[in-house]
């Protein structure tokens, strides 16, 4: 048995990320391989939230624009032959009606100043400049070499009807690291433009420490779970066993459906389940960690619980699975009582986790779940 | 009763076929629904109606890909009603599960274990 506390972002780190992220309405991060399905699911997931809070269908709609021309961008321009650590990267904040979205990939220097010259042209255009330049580049141009018309960036420009940011950071050797961003305002949004790329880059910084892929915060409904289920099945699948796809997954549905049945939600209207999820992997396997806020007097039993699935060897393990799962399900009882047994059954490890109490009534509990290869 | 009972599957929901007159049971797919015991409800409802009524032999069949630890229960009760029935008619239970895939394959022995009814676990 491998120590799932070794190898998972620790509850405090957890904790911190979520304070930091906790007032944004959404915030999702990915660093990885992108591909039209990882795509479709990321607009699936954006959709469900975008409904939750009630945004008015125009805004949706230049959220969705951007956001398909931003990750159509990376999944063009990525370079797969890169490292892990220099995957390309994906963003997006969502706060009091700006949606921040911002794309990551590396580049070669020899191409930074043509790219920085054709968005400082887009950038000084005002809107019927920038409609007269979408018409001369539609007519004019033909497509680039890697399929993109140029036009996408115009129409990003047009769309969210705010300038568009961009940020080179250098790297070793003739590259640097790209960070463009788009921001689209609803019609209710009370939001400063913070125009500084060190949030992001903060961000992604702390994707490449603890070897992050996905980074979800925000609401946490069985709708979401489908997407994100998707997209972790994805992002493990360069692994070809099945059996550890099948382990990850399955985990995960545990971990996801907990939050759906127990997360309190102290500082959020009534929204939906509140919580955070990150999947990370390295060389001896994925780690899924869960966090979300708890009533205090909840805390005891589900230490408990844990504590004991975590003494339990397998065949004792095996006899508490035939126990609880014979058991009628009580009024109101939402799960089947199983989860944390499986998840140990499934990942082979122990459960690793923390409670920080918040000096009031809740505390924010972390899950860590470590599946090795 | 209705001779064919039919669910649809769907993302996180698995395909279900009860066959009255061929004594056949089927639910493959994915089995992630957020309320299993809802989901479950009419086929379980459906199999004790069938109980009463079956024909000689039933088989059943499971192929799923995955299932959610609400489902398991759900399972449970299914298996058990089988063994219910196979106290006075023939049934067989094939359980299946793909090439590499050894929880699910462990599933189908702990079902057959904790219901003590002969579960037959196949390689898809």
């Amino acid at each position: 048995m491998l120590s799932t506390a070794t190898y998972c972002i620790s509850g405090e780190q957890l904790f911190i990320l979520f304070k930091e992220l906790e007032d944004y309405n959404l915030s999702y991060v990915y660093k990885g391989i992108f591909n039209p399905n990882l795509t479709d699911k990321i607009l699936s997931l954006s959709e469900t939230n975008m409904n939750l809070t009630g945004e008015s269908s125009k805004t949706q709609k230049k959220v969705y624009f951007v956001m398909v021309e931003t990750l159509q961008n990376i999944t063009r321009h990525q370079d797969l032959t890169q490292s892990e650590e220099n995957h390309a990267f994906f963003v997006v904040l969502n706060k009091n009606g700006e949606y921040s979205l911002t794309s990551g990939n590396i580049i070669d220097d020899s191409k930074t100043a043509e790219l920085s010259s054709s968005i400082e042209k887009i950038n000084s255009l005002d809107p019927d400049g920038l409609k007269e330049y979408s018409k001369y580049v539609l007519e004019n141009t033909g497509l680039s070499d890697k399929g993109g018309a140029g036009l996408g960036l115009i129409e990003m420009a047009r769309k969210s009807g705010n300038k568009l940011l961009y940020h080179f950071r250098k790297l070793k050797d003739n590259s640097s690291f790209f960070y463009f961003n788009t921001k689209v305002h609803s019609e209710k949004s009370t939001a400063e433009l913070n125009n500084s790329p060190d949030n992001i880059m903060r961000l992604h910084d702390f994707t490449k420490e603890h070897k992050i892929n996905l980074i979800y915060q925000g609401v946490f409904t069985h709708e979401n779970l489908k997407s994100l289920l998707t997209m972790t099945e994805g992002s493990v699948s360069k692994n070809d066993d099945l059996a550890f796809k099948r382990k990850t997954v399955n985990v995960m549905v545990e971990l996801l459906q907990n939050i759906c049945n127990h997360a309190s939600t102290p500082n959020k209207e009534s929204l939906g389940k509140h919580g955070i999820l990150i999947v990370s992997s390295n060389d001896k396997g994925c780690c899924i960690s869960s966090g979300n806020y708890i009533n205090n007097s909840e805390v005891n039993a589900l230490k408990q619980k844990i504590d004991l699935v975590n003494s339990l060897n397998n065949s004792q393990l095996e006899d508490l699975y035939s126990e609880t799962i014979v058991k009628e399900q009580e009024p109101g009882q939402k799960g089947a009582g199983l989860g944390f047994i499986d998840i140990k059954m499934k990942s082979g490890n122990n459960i690793d986790y923390t409670v920080v109490n918040c000096a009031n009534a809740y505390s924010f509990l972390s899950i860590n779940a470590f599946i090795a290869f | 009763m209705e001779d064919v009972y039919e669910i649809k599957a769907t993302e996180d929901t698995p395909a279900v076929t009860l066959h009255k007159t061929n004594g056949l049971l089927s639910i493959s797919g994915k089995s992630l629904p957020e309320d299993s015991a809802t989901f479950y409800q009419p086929v379980i409802e459906w199999l004790s109606v069938y109980l009463n009524n079956a024909p000689s032999s039933t088989t059943a069949e499971f192929k799923l890909e995955y299932f959610n630890t609400s489902s398991s229960k759900q399972i449970f009760k299914i298996i058990s009603l089988l063994k219910e029935l196979s106290k006075t008619k023939s049934v067989a239970i094939r359980w299946y599960f793909d090439k590499g895939d050894k929880d699910m394959q462990l599933s189908g022995e702990r079902f057959s274990k904790l219901c003590q009814m002969p579960i037959e676990t196949i390689q898809n």
